[in-house]
């Protein structure tokens, strides 16, 4: 019985620790560097160096406050698994690579960390042994591998440089930084490799609380933070981060609101979060950036915790269509659900109202052109309407299956952790650290504007009905270049189309059924995105063209 | 469609096919609080199967139900209901046992690894291909796996 909680209480006993350093490091405002030469050939040194200071031990005092909860969750969640311990021993393998990645100060050390995420949250993904986990497994793996490739590519640069610390580089250092930052993207899922985030949903979900909202995908944000605290960024760097930045916020929020499965809707809000999170680098705001990052894992992982009670008592049905009244049947799990959805959306004193709304402020005091205004307050929008939506769905009507409460104290407990943090966070940061704070100065009118659109989403998350759209729920924004690689990969394909179910067949499909099949079956299979092929690339593009150019 | 078709089935059976596909797509269409709204549009869809109940011209019937066949093609919803359990839900083949005698595919220096169990498990396998032979008498060793 105590066994199976002991990495819990491990991970809290180390948040505790971790959190007394932190106060120091802050109070007394200190950085320790800690440097091991493994290696030296000719004037390159091959080194393993650490960073201890308050932006590292920060964050790795919320992975500790999220995982251990994560923990104590999953030790019911699981409890009927039979690979019950090889699961925890991932999970902990994971948070030890993020532990790693986050204390980084050279590359080789932040390769250990960077590449342990990828192969552990692989194995976390595909750990439910079906055909889908497999083909989301490897999707997300070789998406990631893309990342990996712009990190060795910037291995030869640093060996121009002659070291591979991150601190002692140079303002010239801009072609790395680039590098680096492409590099990045890849891991925090922005446009044109966003496709495995909502993918990636197919592991337990545990692993997406953990993993997919709030410390795999912002290693990335992190990586540009820490690069960003000794090279300034240039112009054109900081214009890609925006335009990503706004069109991952923009598209996630979107397809978000034509979503039915609740876990993908989640995910997906993490897609548009993550966007604004890069949309804030490229404005130049590090830290505010982080203090989002930080509220966000947060509430993120109180919100896959409550969506997971509410599986747990749905027995693994994820589609809200399903799901309904759980106010009566489950009222604890739902208040905690509200709890980080009004979190999500930015409502007033909780802990996110104080970094999104400064994001949001500084974004209309800034002096950037009118349409990434235009686009991130759409996505504000959105973000209400479909957290609004979805709370809807599951607290009105009534189930159209059979729901079970089967909750038990270590989940309550862990939620009722998260949440608290959840909903102070905010200001004991702000009131811990002034980094955190920015002056603003803005017409009443435009910040009062921000609860406007707040409240607008609310009211049209409301009245909103159901929709039905093959354009946005085939996700095809999030892979333009994977849908339709099946032509360009023609070639390639053509002595593969006889395999069966290869992980290659989610992303060409459909020209490899049109090989072998007639021409109405063509048409049947491929009916929905044939309609809207020309459309969606006209909008993409259109989309892409008004924003360079608006520069 | 694309696969092999094997057994005959009646035009009733069709028909009813048809209904029961009709009524899972309109319920894709309606969150469960909209439930009233479902049971109406449930009962407009069953008015439209009964008008033509009666039809008893063959090939009035048919041009019937392949309309109706188009329509709800026509009609079909991006994300349709699924159950978990069912195949193309989100649990389907979540919980897969892998079968016992993958066990016997191991590599000896795998095997190696655990000897205490492996050894157990010949002893087990014999003692269980004993009883099988017992109860049920040795079996064709030709027609043998």
């Amino acid at each position: 019985m105590f066994k199976k909680y002991q990495m819990s209480f491990l991970l809290f006993s180390l948040m505790i620790f971790f959190m007394i350093i932190m106060m120091l490091f802050i109070y007394k405002n200190m950085t320790f560097i800690l440097e091991v030469n493994l290696l030296s050939i000719n004037t390159c040194e091959f080194s393993f160096s650490m960073i201890f200071d308050k932006v590292s031990f920060m964050f790795v005092t919320i992975v500790m406050m999220i995982s251990s909860s994560v923990f104590l969750f999953s030790c019911d969640y699981m409890k009927e698994d039979i690979y019950f311990y090889r699961f925890m021993w991932i999970l902990l393998s994971f948070v030890l690579s993020m532990c790693f990645l986050i204390f980084s100060g050279s590359l080789l050390f932040m390769l250990v960390g960077w590449d342990g995420l990828g192969i552990t949250s692989f194995a976390l993904i595909i750990y439910y042994q079906s055909k889908d986990s497999l083909i989301a497994g490897f999707h997300t793996m070789l998406i990631n591998r893309i990342g990996d490739v712009f990190i060795v590519v910037s291995f030869f640069l640093f060996v121009f440089l002659g070291h591979f610390y991150y601190y002692p580089m140079c303002s010239t250092a801009l072609t790395l930084m680039t590098i680096l930052s492409v590099a990045s993207l890849t891991k925090s899922a922005q446009y044109p490799f966003s496709s495995w985030l909502p993918a990636a949903m197919a592991a337990p979900t545990p692993v997406s609380a953990l993993v997919h909202s709030s410390t795999l995908v912002t290693a990335g944000i992190f990586l540009i933070i820490r690069l960003s605290m000794v090279i300034p960024m240039t112009k054109e760097l900081s214009n890609m981060l925006l335009l990503l930045g706004a069109i991952t916020c923009l598209l996630g929020g979107t397809a978000a609101i034509y979503e039915f499965d609740l876990k993908k809707i989640i995910a997906l809000s993490t897609l548009s979060q993550l966007g604004l999170m890069v949309f804030t680098l490229g404005m130049g705001l590090t830290n505010i950036t982080l203090f989002h990052l930080f509220m966000h894992a947060l509430f993120k992982a109180l919100l896959f915790l409550a969506a997971g009670s509410v599986l747990m008592m749905s027995f693994g049905v994820q589609d809200m269509r399903f799901l309904g009244g759980i106010s009566n049947s489950a009222p604890f799990s739902i208040v905690i659900f509200n709890i980080s959805g009004f979190c999500l959306m930015g409502a007033p004193f909780l802990s996110a109202f104080y970094s999104k709304h400064m994001i949001l402020e500084k974004m209309m005091f800034s002096s950037m052109n009118i349409l990434s205004i235009v686009m991130i307050s759409f996505a504000t929008i959105m973000t209400a309407m479909y957290t609004t939506r979805m709370m809807k769905s599951l607290v009105w009507g009534k189930p159209n299956i059979k729901l079970i409460m089967k909750n038990s104290e270590s989940i309550y407990f862990s939620m009722i952790m998260l949440s608290f943090f959840a909903i102070i966070s905010g200001k004991y940061m702000w009131s811990l650290e002034n980094w955190f704070l920015e002056c603003v100065f803005i017409p009443n009118y435009l910040g009062m504007m921000i609860n406007f659109f707040v409240l607008m989403g609310i009211l049209l998350g409301l009245i909103m009905s159901v929709n039905n759209s093959y354009m946005w729920s085939s996700m095809f924004f999030l892979a333009p270049f994977y849908i339709n690689s099946g032509k360009l990969l023609n070639p390639f394909l053509k002595n593969m189309y006889f395999l069966d179910y290869g992980w290659l067949e989610s992303f060409s499909k459909i020209d490899i059924i049109s090989k072998v099949s007639s021409n109405f079956s063509i048409l049947l299979f491929s009916w929905p995105i044939f309609i809207n092929s020309f459309f969606r690339s006209f909008i993409i593009l259109m989309i892409i063209f008004i924003y360079v150019m608006s520069y | 469609m694309s696969y092999l078709q094997y057994t005959t089935h009646s035009h009733a059976r069709k028909v009813r096919s048809l209904y029961k596909q009709a009524i899972r797509l309109l319920q894709s269409y309606y969150e469960s609080f909209d439930r009233y709204e479902f049971r109406y549009q449930a009962v407009v869809m069953r008015a439209r199967f009964d008008e033509n109940k009666n039809e008893t011209d063959l090939r009035k019937a048919k041009k019937l139900l392949l309309d109706g066949q188009k329509e709800l093609f026509l009609k079909s919803h991006a994300q349709p209901m699924k159950f978990a359990e069912s195949p193309g839900g989100v649990a389907y083949q979540r919980h897969f046992p892998p079968p016992d005698w993958i066990l016997d595919t191991w590599h000896p220096y795998e095997k190696a690894q655990y000897p205490e169990y492996f050894a157990l498990r010949e002893i087990r396998k014999k003692e269980f291909i004993d009883r099988w032979e017992k109860q049920y008498g040795k079996g064709d060793h030709e027609v043998d796996h």
